[in-house]
Order: structure tokens, then sequence, then C-alpha cells
């Protein structure tokens, strides 16, 4: 299929087109469309690379030299292309979600629209800083027990000195730390406010959904006994902050359900 | 930050890492402890290239026990060590090889003894005791060995890494790329670097030495000073599908081939991998027939992975080590790494680390800075073994405007 894709640059936008396989999804379509080999495509498919207007310190890309890996480079993050990492969101087609875990089929024809997060600082097109996101984050452990409570402990065949020779099973909480909670919280981006100037201002403090579904995980591995996790919730900026529009859960990617947690925070359950 | 990570002197010297993989991250972080001023290049965002993508097994070394007992070996000590250094982005449920035919099963005693020789405590365990620990496994398993393998993030290991040299006050440079060296006198003296996110401002960055840790791109960024660096890009191939079917990892019991190994994934299932040789790494797709091989090579291990919902597919670009590999030999030909000076090849102040895997990140950082060293004068050894990182969140805490 052809991919269309119309990427936020500046003020501006690049559209590029490339050749994709059906089941390619928003992230594998960037990414040919801006390789060496994509752009050979994009090409032969009659796409073309236009420069945003007004754009601000920004070269003229599209002639000379200087591009070594790109004809069209766009900066974006990527690492897994499997929903692990939890580093390619983007606003897709107006909307936080995972790039790579974004087929192309799933979302309407057209062009795709992809901008950057609107919770962090833009570094350049879709790439953002995700400072934000991990200042809101505790020190939280990573791991819990996998729901399967019927199966029998694994044995460990290297046991660490002094360790049991069988420990019970461990897997990663669900939460990638993606930030696409905060994205989509409206006291953190009140509609209207992206791209503004004036977002920052606007934002009431708010440490975000993914901070206070962590403390929830927290309370449920711990019990009572987290009194961190317990003070996270409590505060000014905690569960008291949240309004319920309830769109983290909307946009989560992994079914952590954020909000649910959040609610189940304030019940005190 | 209540994290503190105990320093050494400074050293009077500037190493320059080329590549921001797992590799790199983890000679950054090695480099740093050692007291040298560190600036690690990254031509995108950090872990963009294979390591984000790898399949998120922690290898014990017994899949390569009897085709190579010294990289099982390495791989078992890696394999508790980063129990020790990460141990939150690491799942520890252990593995599980298991027969499916007679074949298979006969592969059995070969594999056993070749763990015991590598130090690789497995034990043979009954199909029925594989069956009560993972039951999604096939009802045709004949025999079963448990391994002491693990499953691990493969972006959130090196990202501590990379969070523990920004710690002790390394230049990470993400979106920045390597365009070029200056040499003069057979001695790499610079770096030219493009920086993406300032379009395209091109800098020459001084060092007194450059080391390439550029994985699948080792041979085009070697290619910038002259260099032939032996590194064959070849295209490995994974199938994701929705639903943990097992905690452990499960592998065939036979040599090491494609599809022959299921690693659970916080909700998901991944089949790995296949292999073919690429021009260039980059971009990479499945190929529809991979994607059916890997369905099937799933559905052996589990049947539920047949009729599973697919979650993603995905490709990554392995750096065999080696030059003219042909696809067949390829495989079993370069799992190993190695760290090369370039002064033997005529040019001074640039060194190479090649090949391995994400398991030995942190050994391969140690023989890389322990060449830095040799090749520096400097007399300091590898601090990574008894030193843990911070945690990966610390890469970016901090950095809001
Ligand atoms: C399909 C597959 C499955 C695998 N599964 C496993 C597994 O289960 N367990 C395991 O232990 N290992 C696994 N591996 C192996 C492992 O993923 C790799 O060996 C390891 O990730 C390589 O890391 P690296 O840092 O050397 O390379 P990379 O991660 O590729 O890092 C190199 C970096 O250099 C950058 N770069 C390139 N050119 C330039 C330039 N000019 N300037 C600056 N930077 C540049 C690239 O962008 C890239 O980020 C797997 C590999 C494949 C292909
Ligand atoms: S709660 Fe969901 S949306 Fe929020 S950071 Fe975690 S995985 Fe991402
Ligand atoms: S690339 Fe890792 S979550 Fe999308």
């Amino acid at each position: 299929m052809i991919a269309k894709l119309s990427v936020a640059r500046g003020d501006g936008r690049v559209e590029l087109e490339v050749e994709a396989p059906e089941w390619a999804t928003v992230l594998d379509a960037l990414e040919i469309a801006t390789s060496k080999k994509g752009t050979t495509e994009a090409r032969r498919h009659g796409g073309r690379e236009k420069e945003g207007e007004g754009q601000k310190g920004k070269e003229e890309k599209g002639t000379g030299s200087g591009r070594e890996w790109n004809d069209v480079d766009v900066l974006y993050r990527h690492s897994c292309h499997h929903g692990s990492c939890g580093v390619c969101g983007a606003l897709v087609n107006g909307r936080p979600a995972l790039m790579c875990r974004t087929p192309l089929r799933e979302l309407p024809s057209g062009v795709v629209r992809l901008d950057p997060l609107p919770y962090a600082t833009v570094i350049a097109d879709l790439a953002v800083e995700p400072g934000p996101l991990f200042d809101s984050l505790p020190g939280f452990g990573y791991l819990r027990p996998p729901a399967r409570e019927e199966l029998p402990p694994v044995p460990d065949p290297a046991p660490l000195p002094g360790a049991p020779a069988e420990r019970p099973r461990e897997r990663f909480e669900d939460c990638i730390e993606c930030g696409l909670c905060l994205a989509a919280c409206p006291v953190l981006v009140p509609e209207g406010a992206e791209g503004s100037d004036e977002a920052p201002d606007a934002r009431r403090p708010f440490v975000g959904p993914a901070a206070l579904a962590m403390a929830r995980r927290e309370l449920a591995k711990k019990g009572p006994l987290s009194g961190p996790a317990r003070t996270l919730a409590a505060a000014p900026d905690g569960v008291a902050a949240c309004d319920r529009a309830f769109e983290c859960s909307r946009v989560c990617p992994r079914g952590v359900a954020p909000g649910r947690l959040i609610e189940e925070l304030r019940r005190g359950t | 930050m209540a994290f503190e990570i105990p320093r050494v002197d400074p050293l009077p010297f500037r190493v320059a890492v080329i590549g921001g993989g797992g590799t790199g991250a983890a000679l950054a972080w090695d480099l740093a402890l050692r007291g040298f001023r560190v600036v690690i290049f990254e031509r995108g965002e950090f872990l963009s290239g294979t390591t984000g993508r790898h399949h998120g097994q922690l290898h014990s070394g017994a899949r390569y026990a009897s085709g190579d007992p010294e990289i099982a070996r390495e791989c078992m000590a890696e394999t508790l060590a980063l129990r020790r250094l990460v141990p939150d982005a690491i799942e520890y449920n252990g593995g599980l090889f298991v027969a499916l035919d007679g074949e298979e099963a006969a592969y059995g005693g070969r594999f056993a003894e070749a763990c015991a020789e590598a130090g690789i405590p497995a034990r043979e365990v009954s199909p029925a005791r594989a069956r009560e620990l993972e039951p999604g496994l096939s009802s045709r398993v004949e025999r079963a060995f448990l391994v002491p393998d693990g499953t691990f993030d493969a972006w959130r290991v090196p990202a501590a890494f990379l969070a523990g040299a920004r710690e002790l006050g390394a230049e990470l440079r993400p979106w920045t790329g390597v365009v070029g060296f200056d040499a003069t006198d057979g001695r790499v003296t610079a770096a030219r670097v493009r920086d993406r996110a300032r379009a395209a401002a091109e800098n020459r960055i001084e060092a007194d030495c450059f080391v390439i840790a550029c994985g699948a791109w080792g041979g085009t960024v070697g290619a910038l000073a002259g260099l032939e660096v032996p590194v064959t890009p070849a295209a490995g191939s994974m199938l994701a599908v929705k639903g943990r079917l097992c905690d452990m990892v499960i592998s065939r019991l036979r040599p090491p081939g494609d599809g022959d190994i299921l690693v659970p994934q916080r909700g998901l299932s991944i089949i790995g991998s296949t292999q073919r040789l690429v021009e260039s790494p980059d971009a990479l797709l499945p190929t529809d027939e991979e994607i059916a091989f890997l369905r099937q090579s799933g559905a052996a291990l589990a049947p539920a992975f047949a009729d599973a919902e697919i979650d993603s597919a995905w490709c990554a670009a392995r750096p065999l080590f080696g030059s003219a590999l042909d696809e067949a030999a390829g495989r079993a030909a370069s799992r190993d790494f190695a760290v090369l000076d370039h002064e033997t090849d005529g040019m001074a102040g640039i060194a190479s680390v090649v090949g391995g895997k994400a398991t030995t990140l942190r050994v391969m950082a140690e023989k890389a800075a322990d060449l830095v060293c040799r090749k520096l004068g400097v007399e300091r050894s590898c601090r990574t073994l008894e030193t843990a990182p911070p945690s990966w969140r610390d890469l970016y805490r901090g950095r809001a405007p």
C-alpha cells in the first residue's frame, strides 16, 4: 500500500509518501520513508518533500550535501518496534499513540498526520525530550508476580548465594513509561493549549496518571507499608488534582487503566 | 537523586564512543567509571539500532554450549552479573530446552555434556514436569532441560548504563552522527559529526581515542576512516502475539537455528528469529514468508501461538562478526565478538568493537575499555562488575526545559 504521512516540522510540515506492506505500522512507514531505501521508493511513487513555511532556525533541505543517511531527515524516537520500550509515542491524527503499534490499515485512508506529544519539549520534528515524564515517576520497583497463581514457582538452576532453589515467577509491570497518558490528560494538556506557548502556564500542578498508576501498583504489591506511594497519592498534585476524564485509560497502549487505578486510590482501595 | 556512584580521580583523556546501542552504552559507563572524559555519539535516539529490537533473551549460554564453550561460559557469567547489577530490568524465570522429536531428544546427551563443560547448570526434567511448569507447552515434548536463562528488557538494561554514564558527567549526544574523520600522520585526531537536531550543523570533535561501537553499521562507519571493519549485517525477524504463553524462555533442543526461541514479554509472547544477509542494516522489515514461518515455529513450541492475535512483527540487524560469510555458515560462525585495535591496520587513535550480543554488552565494553587503557597507557581496571548503575528513569530525569 502507499502510505502518506504528514509530519510536523516546526511551524510547517513535511509530506512523505512511501510504499509499505499491508500490515505495516506508522513507525514502519516512517522508517522506510526516511531511510535511503525509502526515499528512492518515495520518488518512484511520486513522493515529494515539502518544507513547511515560516520555519525558524532550520536550514533549507532538499538540496545540497550533508544528508548521509536520509534524503528526508525527520527526527523521531523509536527503539523496540513492538510496544515494549515506550519511546515512540506521537500524536497520530491528533491522538496520542505508539507509532509502532498503530497499523496503517486501522487508520482512515488518506494522509496520516503526525505531531509530537504535547506534554514534553520538542527537540525537532516528532522527537521530544521526555524529561517531564520521568521527573514525574517515582522510583518504585518494576517487577511483579505474573497473574497466573495456579502455576508452581520456577526452579532456579543458578541461585544467587543464599537464595532458595525455587523462586516466585516474576514479570515486568505493564506500564512501559511511554507518557501517552500524560499527553492525553486534559489537566496536564488543557484543550487548545497544544502547541501554544501559553500551555505550561495553563497547567495545574498534577503529577499525572502514570505516576499515580505506579503508586497504586506499589500499594498492591507492598500493602499499606508503602508510605511513599501513599504520600504521592495524597499530595495536592496527586489524586485530588485528577479531573476524572479517563482519557489516560483510553490511550494507554498496555491496558494499565490508570484512570481506574486513580479511582481506586481515591476510594482508598 | 539518592544514587551515589563511587568516583575515581579524573583522567586527562577524552574518549569518544561512536554508536549509542547497548555496546556503546555499556562502554560509556565503563569508561566514565574508570575516570575518562567520555562523549558518546548516536545518530538517532539512543538504542534505536539493533539493541532495542532484540528478542529479550538473557542467554545463560546453553544455546551456544555445544557450538562454542567459551561463548557459553561468557554468557553464563554475564547473566549472573546482570542479575546483580540491573535486577529490575530482568524477569528471571529460567528457561527450558525441549525436544519435539526423536532427533532432538537424541541431541539431549550432547547438550547436557556441553552445558556441564561450560559450567552451565542444566538439569533434565521429565516432560510431565516441564508441562507442569509451563502448561502452554506442546504435548509433543519428549525431553526437557532446565537452564538458567531469563528475559530482559532490551531498552531498560542499556538505558540504565547510559543513565550511569550521564550521572558521571559523560556527554550524551543523541541525534548526532559521525560523518567523517580527520587523520594526520596515520592517527585519527577528530571526528566530524552532524547534529541533526540543529539543522545539520557539522562540528569537528577532537578526542584522544575513538571507539566505533556501531553494531551492524560498524563497516560503514569504519569506512569513513578508510578502515575495513569486519561486520556483516544480517536481518533477523521476530513475531509477537498477544497473550503470555509462558514465563520461562522456551527453546528447541537442537543446534541454534531459525524460529527456535519463544520469549515472554509482559503480556506478549515473541518467537524468533530468522537470518538473511542484507546490504544495508537500515529500515529492515520482515518478509511475509518469515512471518508465516515464525507463526508455525511458535505454534510448534506452544500450540496456542497458532491462533493468537498477532501483536507486532519486526526485524533487527544482526552484527555478524566477519566479512565474507555465506548465508548458510552465518549463524554458526559468528556469535562471538572482537575488539579491534586499528593501529594494526596503520591507523592510530581508533578502535572498534564488533559482533557479540546484548547479553554480553558489559563484557564487550570491558574488553574495549581495557584496549583504550592500553592505547593511552592508563592503568585503571574495570569497575562495572561491582558498581550497579542507577535506574533507567534517570536517563531523562531533570531534562525539563
Ligand atoms: C533478530 C535478533 C534477535 C536477537 N536476540 C537477542 C537476544 O535475545 N539476546 C541477546 O543477548 N542478543 C540478541 N540479539 C543480538 C543483539 O541484539 C545485538 O548483538 C546487540 O543489540 C548489538 O548492540 P550494539 O550496540 O553493538 O549495536 P546497535 O544496537 O545496533 O548500536 C549501534 C548504534 O550505532 C548507531 N550508528 C550507526 N551509524 C552511526 C554513525 N555514523 N554515527 C553515530 N552512530 C551511528 C546506530 O544508530 C545504532 O544505534 C539479537 C539480534 C537480532 C538481530
Ligand atoms: S500508564 Fe499506560 S499510557 Fe501511561 S505511561 Fe504507562 S503504559 Fe504509557
Ligand atoms: S518503539 Fe518501543 S514502544 Fe514503539
